[in-house]
């Protein structure tokens, strides 16, 4: 049998089947919807207050902050580095933990489309966020806090990892036991230490929160590993992170922020380009996280 | 139209989501079906589908790109209750068999298309349905299951591998009885 056979076969066999709902389904729906709230979406950060303040916290309050004035005051005004040359920008990767992301950058929509180029607050990871600044050719992906570029050779994934697949190979998707533990260590640990996966860890440091970085790709890039259809963890319910197939890699950022532990996944497949690879540095080397 | 029922139903009017539920019923029962085989499993899905679709309106901030995000919600609802009756139900019991009102393929083809679905999964599956029932491209379908284009080809190169191994698997020449 050809493929256009094969092909033709399987067109026939899906237009067998019902093309009608039954009318009870409508009809439950309708019900079930009388009776379901919608989801409230959030829009922007509500500000932060303290709503039951005393007086003794407001004058506590008040004179941190004539004291800091007054330490910053002395640091540009008396400090004898006035007028002397101007420091240069500190990159992403040193600035001091929590370092604050302008309130008036554009949110990364999360509907899928062209990004024109320029920095995007990333707030899928709440509370935590994430400013990245993306080159010309990316696109957003339906899929939860991804980008990819238009040829979809290179995706970078946000979010949290809570447990990975016991096997990448396995479909009946058992996790691992015992379950993973909770810090960015942890999970680079794990992901070095999975069998057919060659990886390389290294440390890092972004926006003053440590971590590591590590770098995965099948072992035997000539076989078919997995079948080309490996798993990892979920990045929501039904659709999983795995590797991205033969000569392609896979890189795991993971930081501890705060007891919380963000991962940033970029998948680059063998067919990508240099841009597309500069493109990744790109947004990697723009990244700030911001713990609210 | 269905622009504006989608944003009206986004702003909560119930009898506009009656609307777009009517129109949208069939489409995703018929996805639902194709996925899981199995008549009930396939109202569940798509009740629950619909649910999701109501709930998560709000959400959604481009209604033109309500479609694919609706077949994305379908799809997740589909893998759920695959799961859910993969855990309840004893094997083979998760197929209604194939309707009998088409003389092609042949009832033996369509028996052994049957077997080897019922043995992939529903990732596997959903990406056969959505190219060969709905005939979507890879960037499409990329999209609405929210996975890679190349994870799209591998899955698609998986399913239909199997699918063509159980249908060639009676195509072999039965081994000979000998006399006795």
């Amino acid at each position: 049998m050809t493929d256009r056979d094969f092909d033709q076969l399987l067109d026939a066999w899906m237009d067998l089947g019902p093309a009608t709902a039954p009318v009870r389904v409508a009809e439950a729906v309708r019900l079930e919807v009388r009776s379901t709230r919608q989801a409230v979406t959030l829009i922007g950060w509500p500000p932060r207050r303290f709503p039951f303040m005393n007086s003794t916290v407001r004058y506590a309050l008040a004179a941190s902050i004539v004291a800091v004035a007054a330490i910053v005051g002395y640091s540009y005004l008396v400090a004898p580095n006035i007028g002397g040359p101007a420091q240069p920008s500190q990159p992403a990767s040193t600035q001091q933990p929590g370092a604050s992301i302008g309130a008036d950058l554009p949110v990364l929509s999360d509907q899928s489309g062209p990004l024109e180029p320029g920095t995007y607050v990333v707030t899928e990871v709440e509370p935590l966020r994430l400013a990245i600044t993306v080159p010309d050719g990316w696109t957003r992906n339906i899929a939860p806090a991804t980008v990819w570029t238009q040829d979809s050779t290179v995706h970078i994934w946000f979010g949290r990892v809570d447990s990975l697949y016991a096997d990448p190979c396995d479909a009946s998707g058992d996790l691992m036991d015992p379950p993973l533990g909770p810090t960015a260590h942890d999970l680079a640990d794990v992901l070095a230490s999975y069998p057919g996966i060659t990886a390389a860890v290294s440390d890092v440091t972004v926006s003053g929160f440590p971590g590591h970085y590590v770098e995965l790709s099948v072992a035997d890039p000539t076989g078919d590993w997995c079948g080309g259809d490996s798993r990892l963890w979920d990045i929501e319910e039904g659709a999983q992170l795995g590797l991205p197939g033969l000569f392609g890699t896979l890189g795991v950022w993971t930081f501890d922020v705060n007891g919380d532990r963000l991962v940033i996944a970029g998948d680059v497949r063998s067919a990508a380009g240099t841009a597309d690879s500069a493109g990744l540095d790109t947004i990697m080397e723009s990244l700030q996280i911001q713990d609210p | 139209m269905e622009r504006q029922l989608v944003v009206q139903a986004q702003q909560g009017d119930q009898d506009a989501f009656d609307q777009l539920a009517y129109h949208l019923v069939d489409r995703l029962y018929s996805v639902a079906y194709r996925i899981l085989r199995n008549g009930p499993s396939a109202e569940d899905a798509t009740q629950q589908a619909l649910v999701d679709v109501w709930r998560h309106l709000p959400s959604l901030r481009d209604p033109d790109r309500f479609d694919a995000w609706a077949y994305r919600l379908l799809v997740h609802a589909a893998y759920a209750e695959h799961r859910r009756r993969r855990r309840q139900a004893p094997p083979g019991a998760l197929t209604d068999g194939a309707a009998d009102n088409d003389p092609y393929p042949s009832v033996h083809d369509r028996d052994q298309l049957e077997r080897g679905f019922a043995r992939l999964t529903a990732e596997h599956r959903a990406v056969l349905v959505l190219q060969h029932y709905l005939d979507m491209t890879h960037d499409e379908m990329a999209e609405v299951l929210g996975i890679p284009v190349g994870t799209v080809r591998s899955r698609l190169h998986g399913a239909r591998g199997a699918m063509r191994a159980a249908l060639e698997a009676d195509a072999r020449p039965a081994p000979r009885e000998w006399p006795a």
